[in-house]
């Protein structure tokens, strides 16, 4: 069964990958292709995609097969959450798997540019921050104190 | 169909093919967009109607609006049931709980279009997950840096999965919603039984309908948000070379 902590854990965890995407972003934005740049976007995008994969694999165990018709509605209600957290991040794996090749094309292209690599950046972040959503806006703060308490 | 090149696969009959794809597909995203929306209203007003009596069988219930008389007497078998019905709400809701009566045709239907459209979102959500799969590896090429007008059909793809997988989860919640209710014996004199217990049940599953309703909402509002994306996309093939 989904506790608050569980919607704590993965809110924690999605949101250190909001912000590796954020800085890959910047990174990507002020890069130039074919340089040693293209080797640490290739890398920490791929660490990104690992540790989301890992996070998506984590949510639908928690999940337990997903939505049921139990009765205790706090437990429903979380579980709809890290259900629903899920959605979003298969997109998010399906673009960051690219990026590698992405900035090959790039690096081959005349003139060589890094601006096609920010269409799977970007939307891997609108993605993650996608999936964070529904977990923060089911934290019940009463909850949140029992479970410190 | 269209003869003059269908055997033929070169670059220019591939781009038609997409061009063909998007014009089609951006107009059926906006039947779409209104469709679900549609969708999620008509499941929340369904939930609704299920929270007025799902709240009313928690209260105590309102003193009758006529004196006693025989419920047994078979004369009065439609006679509506005040501590079922709350008599305000019913105008409303459609609901009538019956002395005489099983459980009422209107939960009826709706267990019927529960499962109807909760079976029929789970299997077309999953059929569009994987259509858009198929999709993103065919129409990578487009994801080119001599092509940048073809880039925003990406962001179209992505989110088409997101929102396939949102539209399967929708399904997957009026279903849930529907196990609730199979689960309360609408019989009056079993839900007098276990009233209580009962309207938990109907809000249980009026909630799960407002998640499947929420889902619809957000996806219809992620399909509008497309149509621009899908305008640029079309710019792009009326000159593909474009930077």
């Amino acid at each position: 069964m989904t506790s608050t902590s569980d919607l704590r854990k993965y809110s924690k965890e999605l949101t250190a990958q909001l912000l590796q995407l954020d800085a890959l972003l910047d990174l990507v934005s002020g890069s130039t292709a074919g340089t040693d740049d293209s080797q640490v976007i290739a890398t920490r995008s791929r660490a990104i995609r690992d540790s989301l994969i890992q996070i998506q694999k984590n949510l639908v165990e928690v999940a337990d097969g997903g939505p049921k018709a139990i009765v205790d509605q706090e437990a429903a209600f979380r579980t709809v959450a890290i259900s629903e957290a899920e959605l979003p991040l298969e997109s998010a794996l399906m673009v960051l798997e690219e990026v590698p090749q992405l900035l090959e094309k790039a690096a081959k292209a005349q003139p060589p540019s890094n601006a096609v690599v920010l269409v799977p950046v970007n939307l891997a972040y609108r993605h993650c921050l996608e999936a964070l959503m529904p977990l923060v806006a089911a934290v019940d703060p009463r909850q949140l104190h029992r479970a410190e308490a | 169909m269209q003869s003059d090149n269908r055997t033929v696969s070169t670059p220019q009959a591939d781009l038609n093919g997409r061009h063909n794809i998007a014009w089609y597909h951006r107009e059926h995203m906006r039947f779409n967009a209104n469709l679900i929306l549609e969708m999620g209203v008509d499941i929340g007003r369904e939930a609704n109607r299920l929270k007025v009596f799902g709240n009313y069988w928690q209260r105590e219930p309102e003193t009758p609006y006529t004196p006693p008389f025989d419920t047994s007497d078979r004369r009065f078998s439609a006679a509506g049931c005040p501590d079922l019905n709350p008599l305000a709400a019913v105008a409303g809701a459609g609901i009538l709980f019956m002395e005489g009566g099983g459980e009422p045709e209107e939960i009826r239907l709706l267990k019927s279009k529960l499962k109807f459209e909760g079976d029929r979102f789970v299997n077309k959500g999953q059929w569009l997950v994987n259509i858009m799969h198929l999709t993103w590896k065919a129409d990578l090429p487009l994801l080119d840096p001599a092509t940048p007008g073809a880039w925003p059909w990406a962001s179209v793809v992505s989110l088409t999965l997101r929102g396939a997988k949102q539209r399967r989860m929708a399904g997957t919640m009026m279903l849930v919603a529907l196990d609730h209710l199979e689960q309360v014996d609408f019989t009056p004199a079993a839900l007098r039984e276990n009233r209580a217990e009962a309207g938990k049940r109907l809000l249980a599953a009026a909630w799960a309908m407002d998640e499947a309703s929420r889902l619809f909402a957000e996806n219809a509002a992620s399909l509008t948000h497309d149509d621009p994306y899908m305008h640029d996309y079309l710019d792009f093939f009326a000159n593909p070379t474009a930077r």
